[in-house]
């Protein structure tokens, strides 16, 4: 139990100083980590794992990798210390907060058991009054401690006192409770001390954030976070915040946060890469975790058919307890692998950072990636790119390099222009064509698609002077084409256009029957096919009924700008010199002129 | 191999090449410049033993150069914050109230020891990559695998002998 003399003497601005002390370690911590990452180690070192790396930029052989991998390690640290420290940071203000409201709690008894003529005693809260019927026998106190047990004449002055001591009690106890609740909490937060971030690690940062998590809803509560909400929405509950609540919603809750749409993308990019870091450590553990799998044959050699029918019923029963979870792992660890790679790619062949605007290993089925290349919030040019049948998160590399590579073909033709561009990967893709036949996973992922272009308009910041943002542009290669046209068709008349240009590389369909029907003008409908199994792919969809009236953009009857294309097949439109993403960079850069239709 | 030289030296100082890559505030063309001004050296004799990329070794000084100030950069933002955290103690030191009467306090007080404790680690590393990456710039290793020894060799140690902080129960 907490004294009075404690309670009226704590200062909780003395917990919300060293809560911004912590947060300016975080914020050191963050500058400091995106400086070596970025301008360090990407432009001096780099990466000597990624293929496309130009040998004569920066230092490369066994003293330099040698390097990089020392400095690495720091950036891990850095990024370590960034989430921890933004993590105790918000655990202070938080626990200041409720010793705020318990002080008050306590302030406002204090004011009315005066003004109702009692007097608070300064040592230890007790609360006495002059007996009215032997005023020379002096004051009588009580405290919570005291009985309510009736006495023979209870004096309606001790009943009211018993009721001011007994708020002062709460007080006392709410503030005792606080303290009990944060104080192991905040130990958890405690540093480590070594110069390595281990799996282990970071699933202790996941845990510490849940632990936090748990006690912090006084403070910063979950469910304040919007969900389901406009982007316009979303944009306003975060700009109604203090910059201390922004900073401390981004500790507590850095999965909510990152998933807002129009919240800016620097900062769902600092949320999402906590969630990745703390995710990566989490299923690494679990993966160490799972016993090795038995081999068929007990021993070396021994093969006796009871020994060898057992040894099969011990694989079986493995299989069933540990398969699909080890399959599952494996494949979330694979594609966070693929987005660690991008982060480290930065700097190579020009490429600007990465933000990750969105992660989750489930997503609606096949997990959820939204990586972009450049800040979408500062560009002149965005482009969205929709991925295709057979997405998953287990192999998303190639669609990242798809988005790497778009953004250099369009750099390069327009090198005078900020340029971003977005992989949006949020759906649940299609196995395959057949099972693209169902027309109903557009219907999931349309919303969420024009919701998120809604975001990059909001939180684009103007700063080039446009009022409706970067100039976008929106592509959808197979599947992720007929997921745009059912982000068009689901807005009404009064929604803003989905994009300033839409281009359909491969599709099966865009559910609508003509170019003018999505929303934009014929004019600014792009499409492009490809030769040998792209053929099936759109064919496929024709009569699979993903046009309407079995038109597909391809079509001349579509009436959009069909684009020439050397694709060898369904899957090489962004070939490197290709004909094929040069018109897709110039539809992105605004750059129609040097489009070359068929 | 002049060429190669130079799209790595204009690579480091990152002039237009990466279009919008230079954003948020974070591009910082100093350290370039200043390597630049360092690269007027003359070839020291033993760069014909040097391995590693097929650019003039003019061009890897001013890249370790380069590396090992921008570190240096690093370093002291690292150390203004952790005065910020030391400066922002007031009222919460051993002997305080909200320390001896509260756990919350108490609690605090041992985080704040392993978070000094810890930047400091960092700090030390920091010093001692700087030093390495300063003195690949300045020929002070002999050949490529001088470099990687160098690198390798771990001298920043942790001070005091308990690895984990708020977990100590986890084995590492």
């Amino acid at each position: 139990m907490l004294s009075y003399r404690t309670l009226r003497q704590v200062k909780p601005a003395e917990f919300e100083q060293a809560a911004d002390g912590y947060h300016a370690v975080s914020t050191a911590a963050r500058v400091s980590k995106d400086r070596l990452a970025h301008q360090i180690v990407a432009k001096t070192f780099p990466d000597p794992a990624a293929s496309s790396v130009d040998k004569s930029e920066g230092l490369v052989g066994e003293g330099a990798s040698a390097a990089r991998a020392r400095l690495t390690r720091l950036t891990d640290s850095l990024h370590y210390t960034q989430v921890e420290c933004g993590l105790i940071s918000a655990a202070l203000n938080a626990f200041a907060a409720e010793l705020r409201a318990a002080k008050k709690k306590l302030r406002t008894a204090e004011l009315e058991a005066r003004n109702a003529g009692f007097t608070v005693d300064g040592t230890d809260g007790s609360v006495s009054w002059r007996s009215e019927e032997n005023p020379f026998l002096g004051q009588k106190g009580v405290t919570s401690q005291d009985s309510w047990v009736p006495l023979a004449d209870p004096e309606a002055k001790r009943v009211e006192a018993q009721t001011f001591a007994d708020r002062i009690g709460r007080a006392l106890a709410d503030a005792a409770e606080a303290d009990e609740r944060w104080a192991p909490k905040l130990r958890r937060l405690k540093a480590q001390n070594d110069l390595t971030v281990s799996a282990a690690d970071w699933a202790d940062v996941h845990g510490d954030q849940g632990a936090v998590q748990k006690v912090a809803t006084p403070y910063l509560d979950e469910s304040d976070i919007p969900r389901g909400r406009d982007p316009e929405d979303n944009a306003a509950w975060w700009k109604g915040l203090s910059a201390q609540e922004q900073a401390d919603y981004v500790s507590l809750y850095p999965a909510s946060v990152g998933a807002l749409d129009g919240v800016p993308a620097d900062v769902r990019d600092e949320a999402n890469r906590a969630v990745l870091a703390e995710k990566k450590g989490h299923y690494q553990l679990e993966l160490a975790s799972i016993p090795p799998k038995p081999g068929l044959y007990a021993h070396p050699g021994g093969s006796d058919a009871q020994g060898w029918r057992e040894q099969r019923e011990r694989v079986r029963e493995w299989e069933e307890k540990y398969g699909s979870r080890k399959d599952r792992l494996e494949r979330n660890l694979r594609g966070i692998s693929h987005i660690d790679e991008r982060f480290a790619a930065t700097g190579n062949d020009g490429l600007p950072p990465a933000y990750l605007l969105g992660f989750d290993a489930t997503g609606e089925g096949n997990g959820k990636v939204i990586l972009a290349n450049g800040n979408p919030d500062h560009a002149d040019h965005t482009a969205v790119f929709v991925p295709g049948t057979g997405t998953d998160l287990g192999q998303i590399g190639g669609n990242i390099e798809r988005g790497e590579r778009l953004w250099t073909e369009s750099n390069r033709m327009s090198p005078d222009t900020k340029i971003s561009t977005v992989l949006w990967f949020d759906y649940d893709a299609p196995d395959g064509i057949r099972e693209a036949a169902q027309g109903s996973r557009a219907e999931n992922g349309g919303p969420r698609l024009r919701s998120f272009l809604e975001g990059t308009g909001v939180a684009h910041d103007g700063s080039d002077g446009r009022t409706g943002g970067a100039h976008t542009t929106v592509i959808g290669h197979s599947y992720g084409s007929t997921t745009i046209g059912e982000a068009a068709y689901g807005g009404s008349w009064k929604d803003k256009p989905l994009a300033d240009d839409m281009l359909f590389v491969g599709s099966p369909g865009v559910q609508q029957d003509h170019a003018a029907d999505l929303g934009i003008g014929a004019e600014h409908v792009w499409a492009m096919g490809g030769a040998w199994d792209d053929h099936a792919v759109r064919l496929g969809g024709r009569a699979a009924g993903h046009g309407d009236d079995f038109i597909i953009p391809t079509d001349e009857r579509f009436g959009g700008n069909v684009m020439r294309s050397d694709s060898p097949d369904h899957s090489g439109f962004w070939n490197e010199e290709s004909l094929s993403l040069r018109n897709q960079a110039a539809v992105i850069t605004g750059r129609d002129d040097r489009a070359e239709l068929e | 191999m002049g060429d190669e030289r130079h799209s790595a030296i204009s690579t480091f100082v990152g002039t237009g090449g990466d279009g919008g890559g230079a954003e948020d505030g974070d591009a910082e063309r100093g350290d370039a410049r200043t390597s630049l001004a360092s690269a007027g050296r003359p070839d020291p004799p033993s760069w014909h033993e040097k391995g590693g990329s097929g650019g003039g070794l003019r061009s890897d000084t001013t890249l370790w150069s380069g590396a090992s100030e921008g570190l240096s950069g690093v370093r002291s933002t690292l150390r203004k914050g952790a005065t910020e955290l030391d400066e922002n103690q007031a009222g919460l030191r051993a002997k305080d109230i909200a320390v001896t009467e509260l756990r919350t306090g108490s609690a605090q007080l041992a985080v704040h020891r392993s978070w000094n404790r810890y930047l400091d680690l960092i700090v030390r590393e920091c010093v001692e990559l700087t030093g390495k990456l300063e003195k690949a710039g300045s020929d002070h290793y002999r050949n490529e695998q001088e470099i990687k020894r160098a690198f390798r060799a771990e001298e920043t140690r942790p001070v005091g002998n308990d690895p984990s902080g708020g977990h100590s129960s986890r084995e590492r």
